[in-house]
């Protein structure tokens, strides 16, 4: 724990002590605690982060943007990209392919005839070069890097109302933003306020790049949305005990830089023979899905994504 | 309300404390593929770089054959949903190596099968396979078989097994035959006669003439013999039969009902049923004859029997509880114990040749075939008829066969099989009615 | 025209492999008797026994007329291979024709009903001959005479799926070959 942190905690604890303790007494002395009006509503997130947006409410100065500074209208960087609603990207693939054909024009894919008579039928291993790996050509492409990949729906669900997980109490980048101050072809009014360069902020600790569990739950959504369409299972026998967890680093465009920590659970004998299948697949829909569109501002939150493919049958 | 509130605000304060320390956390995500739909396979006419004939028709026809030939195998998978050679664009010979894959992107297809038939001069057939990824855009597999040209049906299998391979993770299947009883006439009179025929359903042959009886037949796992009940001058006894001969031999000489004969998995032992005064019991003797050796010998019905992939163990059916159960034993007889517990009988083990499930028909009301682990574990049923029975596994442990006999005066019985996920059933088409598949190892 | 040629070869292999067996045992009669095994059931008169109302001592037919119609079989409960007070009844009677005719030679058929496995029917078939020939046995019919066979559920007598059908065919039938 740095001391940031242990301030941090510090404050937290003993606000919250402190609290607990005027509520307690307060509760104590009124005897009927009174009803609450308004049940709130809840909104739950995938998981808790780790990370608020901003673990330090009292770190230097506030993060730098603001709602109020930016629009949409005039983007600091790149000139926004004109579909306004971001469908999973289907094909991210640039035409041009680097794939050296392994023959030329006239391939007459001769497999030796070597007729030897003795088995009725034999494969016969060919000195082909290797399928290559598909090496996702990525180009770094500036557009993965537009901010308007930002998961929609999730934005919408951006909490209004400070909610018991997501409003704890800190400020960030994040709910400030009224969603409805400028009606923008962006859904993300959760990007409002947020720019796409890199943090200036002279905060020790990033303030907007500390995903909160709302921003979180966002991007894992987005990532799951973009990675789903190219996820397809091996089928049969308990393949959908199976579950492959694979490590991904990302640039902060959203290209893969390395997969790696490739681990199945699940196991059984009966779909042990698929293991590797179901590994390979996973890598593949990596592969396939880049370049992820994901907004760069919270780079930090997901330059390393760690997906779980697994299947479940319907019915 | 508002303490619950202020003390999950602290917890998560807490957790934002102590979280911190963590640097590049992960960003962890849920991908489920929830889609029931097979993977779509184009599989085009395979092209022949120069038409020439063959015994078996030209090369130009034996390319669609092929198609088809592999088409079918993989449909018949249940895995895969094959398009074509019918209604798919036709392919080039140097396209062969070369896909268009954006014109099979547009098509839907998710892999990509060509091939192409080519005569050499010695007469044999080049057959080439090869497999793509069409959003990859790479190539997955090839393969390539010299055979003679009526073996043409041998390389689509073996095509389509690389291909199943490939695309499942699991050993190859198609490459393989069936041996079954053949029935027709009235349910009192049956004539059933052995037949054997290739995985598809191709290349049917009957064995014997239906003058006799015949019941639960075996391939040795060379397929050079099979080993089977006949009524034989009314004395049914197990013999085994020659399939290049066409001879066959009495396996022991016994005044006793012999029945219920199985190959090891190595082709030196049958093992086999015989009932001596009311009381069945197991044994096993040398496939090269000599003295039988009993491995059971308890008062019940000891019957059937099925090794372990390694010979080293048998599962076993028996009555000596009061009803019909499945045992394991050691292949001498030794170490006896009983692995099914749940309610009703169960019956004719079958150990997948895989090793990791037993294959049995449960007896509860209907007849229905199911799976366990050999330790009597995760049951599951996978059919769901009046009469499923007597299973059989695909050489690759992944499919099961066996036969579903309908009720009543003009009941018959056929040929099914099913997948180990209990979908994708499918009647096996037969010239005759058809019981007592046995499928048997991949073709040397 | 492949699979006709092969068909014919199949055909012909096999007819080659039945002669072979029928010239190693050349005593018995006809390689194709089989269908004939549970020939006394139909009542309709009895193809070799006699014609009218000459019976052949010794014969099946004479067997069923002495023993009585449907007395030449005892039937048994699901999975069961006891013999009640009736069957005794029954197999006493044939103990007795058994008796009078010393030199005749049976065979006791065993049958389950369609309601079991394969094998396991063939062993319980075994299992239900086997208890008639015993029964027969303490009677004093030596076991010299007594040939047991099962066919499990593959001869059926009643063609029905329902309980009728099978209480008949769970049975054991004496039978006297021609």
């Amino acid at each position: 724990m740095d001391r940031a942190e242990a301030t941090g905690f510090g404050i937290a604890f003993a606000g919250h002590a402190a609290l607990l303790a005027v509520l307690a007494f307060g509760l104590a002395t009124a005897k009927i605690p009174k009803p609450q009006a308004d049940p709130i509503e809840v909104s739950f997130v995938d998981e808790v982060a780790l990370e608020s947006q901003s673990p330090t409410p009292t770190a230097e100065a506030p993060a730098p943007l603001l709602a109020e500074e930016e629009g949409p209208a005039e983007p600091s960087a790149p000139a926004p990209m004109p579909e306004p609603t971001p469908a999973p990207p289907v094909e991210p693939q640039p035409q041009p392919r680097v794939e050296p054909r392994p023959l030329p024009p006239a391939p007459t894919p001769t497999p030796r005839p070597t007729p030897k008579p003795t088995p009725p039928s034999r494969p016969v291993p060919r000195p082909q070069p290797k399928a290559q790996p598909p090496r996702p050509a990525q180009p770094a492409q500036p557009k993965a890097s537009q901010p308007k990949a930002a998961p929609k729906a999730a934005a919408q669900k951006a909490p209004q109302r400070p909610t018991p997980k997501a409003g704890s109490g800190s400020g960030g980048a994040q709910q400030k933003a009224a969603p409805n101050a400028r009606p923008t072809g962006r859904l993300s009014g959760l990007l409002n306020g947020i720019s796409d360069r890199p943090s200036e902020s002279r905060s020790t600790t990033p303030p907007a790049a500390k995903a909160g569990p709302a921003v979180q739950a966002s991007l894992q959504r987005a990532v799951r949305d973009q990675l789903r369409p190219y996820w397809k299972s091996p089928t049969g026998a308990d393949a959908d005990q199976l579950r492959t967890l694979v490590t991904v680093r990302l640039s902060r465009t959203g290209a893969v830089l390395d997969v790696g920590d490739v681990q199945t659970t699940g196991i059984t004998p009966s779909n042990r023979a698929q293991v590797k299948l179901h590994q390979e697949q996973a890598v593949r829909a990596v592969r396939l899905a880049a370049p992820f569109k994901l907004p760069a501002e919270y780079y930090d939150a997901w330059k390393v994504i760690r997906p779980a493919f697994d299947k479940r049958l319907s019915q | 309300m508002k303490t619950a509130r202020s003390l999950l605000a602290g917890l998560t304060a807490a957790l934002v404390a102590t979280g911190a320390a963590a640097q590049d956390t992960p960003l962890s995500v849920d991908v489920t593929d929830t889609s029931a739909e097979d993977m779509t396979i184009a599989v085009p006419v395979m092209p022949t770089p120069a038409v020439a004939n063959t015994v078996a028709g030209t090369t130009e026809a034996l390319g669609r054959q092929v198609a088809e030939v592999v088409a079918g195998d993989l449909s018949r998978s249940g895995l895969f949903r094959p398009v074509g050679p019918n209604g798919v664009r036709a392919v080039s010979f140097p396209e062969v190596t070369a896909p268009a894959y954006d014109a099979w992107t547009a098509s839907g297809a998710a892999a990509l099968v060509q091939g192409f038939v080519r005569a050499n001069a010695d007469g044999q057939l080049t057959v080439g396979c090869y497999l793509y990824d069409v959003a990859l855009k790479s190539e997955l597999t090839r393969q390539g078989y010299v055979v003679a040209p009526r073996d043409w049906r041998r390389a689509a299998h073996k095509c389509a097994d690389a291909i199943y391979a490939r695309l499942s993770g699991e050993s190859p299947f198609f490459d393989s035959r069936i041996a079954y009883i053949a029935e027709s006439g009235p349910k009192n009179r049956r004539i059933k006669r052995l037949a054997i025929m290739d995985s598809d359903g191709a290349n049917h042959r009957f064995l014997t003439n239906g003058q006799s009886t015949v019941l639960t037949p075996r391939f040795s796992p060379d397929y050079k013999q099979i080993v089977y009940l006949s009524y034989i001058e009314n004395r049914p006894r197990i013999y085994v039969y020659d399939i290049g001969t066409g001879r066959q031999r009495v396996v022991t000489e016994s005044a006793n009902q012999t029945f219920a004969p199985r190959f090891s998995p190595d082709g030196r032992w049958i093992l086999y049923s015989m009932a001596v005064g009311g009381n069945t019991d197991i044994y096993r003797i040398s496939a090269n004859g000599g003295q039988p050796q009993r491995l059971t010998n308890t008062p019940g019905i000891d019957v059937g029997g099925s090794y372990s992939p390694d010979g080293s163990k048998i599962v076993f059916e028996s009555d000596r509880s009061g009803k019909q159960q499945l045992y394991v034993m050691d292949s001498d007889g030794s170490n006896q114990r009983r692995i099914s517990f749940g309610g009703g009988s169960y019956a004719t083990p079958e150990w997948s040749p895989r090793g990791d499930l037993v294959a049995f028909t449960k007896i509860a009301g209907n007849f229905r075939v199911g799976v366990m682990t050999p330790d009597g574990g995760g049951e599951r049923l996978l059919t769901n008829s009046w009469q499923d029975e007597a299973p059989t596994w695909s050489p690759n442990g992944r499919v099961i066969q066996f036969f579903r006999t309908s009720q009543g005066r003009s009941g018959g019985s056929s040929v099914w099989q099913v997948d180990l996920t209990g979908v994708n059933e499918r009647r096996i088409p037969t010239p005759l009615e058809g019981s007592d598949p046995t499928w048997g190892p991949l073709l040397p | 025209m492949n699979s006709a040629s092969l068909k014919i070869v199949a055909i012909a292999a096999a007819l080659a492999m039945t002669a072979g067996c029928g010239k190693k045992a050349p005593k018995e009669l006809p390689p194709a008797p089989v269908s004939d095994g549970t020939g006394a059931d139909a009542g309709t008169g009895d193809p070799n026994g006699g014609v009218g109302d000459a019976v052949v001592p010794g014969s099946q037919a004479d067997f069923v007329r002495t023993v009585g119609q449907g007395r030449d079989r005892i039937l048994f409960e699901t999975d069961s291979y006891s013999v009640d007070a009736e069957d005794r009844a029954v197999l006493d009677a044939q103990a007795a024709w058994l008796q009078a005719n010393p030199n005749v030679r049976v065979t006791i058929e065993g049958h389950a009903d369609e309601r079991g496995t394969r094998e396991y029917n063939l062993a319980l078939g075994e299992r239900r001959a086997n208890s008639a020939a015993a029964y027969l046995q303490s009677r004093g019919i030596s076991a010299s005479r007594m040939n047991v066979i099962s066919w499990g559920k593959e001869r059926p007598e009643s063609l029905g799926s329902d309980d009728s059908a099978w209480a008949q065919n769970r049975r054991a039938v004496t039978v006297v070959p021609q």
